[in-house]
Formats: structure tokens, C-alpha cells, sequence
């Protein structure tokens, strides 16, 4: 049994086969069956027609690794370039030159402290006029109204003298008109006043 | 000098020249692509299987030494991206279970002999499981020995013999349905 599956598996790879051994394998009924099943995807791989490739884009393939490589060179140089000065800082550097450096920063760090405490100063000075600003508005506002409260009392007062001198004018005329009429009763013959 | 080797090729895309590297891929593309029809049925996703394909051996490029042949070392990458293609379509449907599509190629349309045949093998391969499947592949349309299918599939070679084995047990039962 395990030469015929030995010399089936030589004819499946192709290698010429004596007479002999082809009858051995062709007389065993399993693997007559397994051959004759073999021939058909033998024969299926031989009349097989390579179909052919679409139209595809083939720079496909390429352009989704350029970006990431550009960028992972570009990452790479970054880093390589930040090491560097790191060690220059670090390890090249002499020690005064350290020193100086560090005199350097503390003296940029005072001058910046120093810029931050006047612009404090400025904006404190801002608030400030902004606040007396508001109260001028404020007072300025109070005035103008009290001046139109004063400006329309003096207006009711005058209206309120203009009308009481009218008043007495017309009652003046009203009673020069009364004491007429009283004349002139007074005047006219008892006989021709009314007798009740 | 218009020829160019195929390792002429392999270095200078290596040292990522474009041109070099499309040369190879127009060399491999139709059997990769002939590949991948076979084994998922469908030519939009071998197209897209193709491409995936692709993608990984020119990730890979740099990693190739020349221990094998380039086609051999390409086939390695088809053979597992297609494994990893089937189990990620496996989530979404069977591939039993998708309807046969009617071949886009108008050379196939004209050649209606060619179509029963390429509609024939697809139907037998659609009968079996993808394991057995890869099989049939190696062994019939690659021409590998079983220690090489072995070796490309990392299983032993006696996994390798059984599984094709059972793939030409169950093409006889499929020819005895189709006799009737």
C-alpha cells in the first residue's frame, strides 16, 4: 500500500511512470478513482486560459508607503537632529560654556520676569482710568439729568403763572360785567321790573 | 540594454526605483491575478486581493535575500494574504454562499468553451473547503511537490497529502452528482 501511494505521488508530480507501475496503480480500485479524479484537475489546469489582468492602478501599490516613508525619514531626522543637540548641550559643551548658558537663561528669565511686571503695572494703570472714566460718565449724566428737572419745574411755574394771571383777568372782566348789568337794573323804572 | 533581469529589477526597486518596481509587478500581476480568481471567484475581489498583495511585497521588498526565487517568495505572500482575506470576508458571508457573477471579459465571452471551462473549475473549487482549496491550487495550477505545499502552508506534509486527498474524494461525488 505505501508503494502505490508512493508512486501516486510521483505521477502527481509528473515523473514518467513504468508500464508496470501504471498498472499497479490502475489496477487498485482506490487509487484508480483518485488518479481518474486527478486527470480532470490536470486537465482542468492545462486548458486553463490566464484571464486577463483589468486595467488597474499599479502606482497604488506604491503611494501609500511614499507619505509614510517620507514622514518616518522626516520623524527620523527630527530625532536624530534634537540627540544631537542634546549632546552638544550635554556633553560637548564645556563646562563654563555651560555655565555661561545658564547665566544667559537667568538673566533672559529676570528681564522677562521684570517685562511681565510692567505690563502688570500698565494694565493696572488701564483699569484704573477706565474705572474714573465710567464715574465722569456717570457724574456727567447725573448732571444733565438734574438740569432738565430744574429746566421743566421753571416751565410748569411759569405755566402755572401765566395761567392764574389769565384767570384773574378773566374774572376782572367778568365782574366789570357783572356790576354793568347791576347798573343797569338799577337804572330802569320799578314798574317794569318783575314783581313776584 | 532595454532587457533587464529579474534581479536587476529586485535591486534597483529595492533602492526604490518606480519604474523597476511596476516592471515587476506587470511581470507577476497576471498570475497572481489568475491566482486569486481561482481561489475567491469573484474578479473584483481578486482585484482587490491583487492589490493587497502587492502592497505587502513591495512593504517586504527590502526583506527579500534571494533565498528563494522571487516567484516563489511572492506566492508565499499571495498565499497568506489570501488566507487572511478569506478570514476576514469569512465574517461577513460564506463564500459558498455567494452567487456566481457572470465573467466580465469580453476575450472569455467570445470564447464560450473557454467560459464553460473557467465556470466548471470554479464551481469544482467552490465545492471545497478553503483549506483543500489551497491545496488543489498548489498542487495542480503551481506544480508544487507536497513538501513544498507543505512548507508554503507551514503544515506537515502528510496534512498537506490528506487535504488533497479529500479534496479529490469530494470532486468525485461532485462528478457523480453532475452524471446524475
Amino acid at each position: 500500500m505505501a508503494s502505490l501511494e508512493s508512486l501516486f505521488e510521483q505521477w502527481l508530480d509528473g515523473k514518467v511512470l513504468s508500464d508496470k507501475q501504471l498498472q499497479q496503480l490502475e489496477n487498485d480500485p482506490e487509487y484508480a478513482a483518485l488518479m481518474s479524479q486527478a486527470q480532470v484537475w490536470q486537465q482542468h489546469s492545462r486548458d486553463y486560459k490566464a484571464v486577463p489582468v483589468p486595467i488597474w492602478d499599479r502606482q497604488s501599490t506604491i503611494s501609500q508607503f511614499s507619505a509614510v516613508r517620507v514622514f518616518s525619514v522626516a520623524g527620523a531626522w527630527a530625532v536624530a537632529a534634537s540627540v544631537l543637540v542634546c549632546s552638544l548641550i550635554f556633553l560637548v559643551l564645556p563646562q563654563s560654556d555651560a555655565q555661561g548658558l545658564l547665566a544667559q537663561v537667568t538673566k533672559q528669565t529676570h528681564l522677562l520676569q521684570s517685562q511681565q511686571k510692567q505690563i502688570d503695572q500698565m494694565q493696572k494703570i488701564i483699569t484704573a482710568q477706565n474705572q474714573l472714566q465710567q464715574q465722569q460718565m456717570y457724574q456727567l449724566a447725573k448732571e444733565a439729568i438734574a438740569t432738565g428737572r430744574v429746566e421743566r419745574q421753571e416751565d410748569i411755574a411759569s405755566l402755572i403763572t401765566y395761567i392764574k394771571t389769565q384767570r384773574a383777568q378773566d374774572q376782572a372782566y367778568l365782574r366789570m360785567q357783572l356790576n354793568d348789568l347791576a347798573e343797569q337794573v338799577q337804572e330802569q323804572p320799578t314798574a317794569a321790573i318783575a314783581k313776584n | 540594454m532595454f532587457f533587464q533581469s529579474i534581479e536587476t529589477l529586485i535591486a534597483k526597486a529595492q533602492q526604490g526605483n518606480k519604474r523597476a518596481w511596476l516592471k515587476l509587478v506587470k511581470q507577476h500581476e497576471s498570475q497572481v491575478y489568475n491566482y486569486c480568481l481561482r481561489m475567491l471567484s469573484n474578479p473584483d475581489d481578486a482585484m482587490d486581493l491583487m492589490q493587497e498583495v502587492f502592497i505587502s511585497v513591495y512593504k517586504s521588498l527590502p526583506n527579500f535575500r534571494g533565498e528563494s526565487s522571487f516567484n516563489t517568495w511572492v506566492f508565499q505572500i499571495v498565499h497568506r494574504r489570501s488566507v487572511e482575506y478569506y478570514r476576514r470576508r469569512k465574517h461577513y458571508q460564506s463564500l459558498d454562499d455567494v452567487p456566481e457573477q457572470a465573467c466580465e471579459h469580453s476575450e472569455l465571452e467570445v470564447n464560450s468553451v473557454a467560459q464553460a471551462q473557467h465556470q466548471q473549475l470554479k464551481s469544482m473549487l467552490n465545492k471545497l473547503p478553503w483549506e483543500q482549496r489551497l491545496v488543489v491550487e498548489l498542487k495542480f495550477f503551481q506544480h508544487c511537490t507536497f513538501e513544498e505545499i507543505a512548507e508554503q502552508l507551514d503544515i506537515s506534509t502528510n496534512t498537506a497529502k490528506s487535504r488533497l486527498y479529500s479534496a479529490l474524494g469530494k470532486l468525485k461525488v461532485h462528478l457523480e452528482a453532475v452524471d446524475g
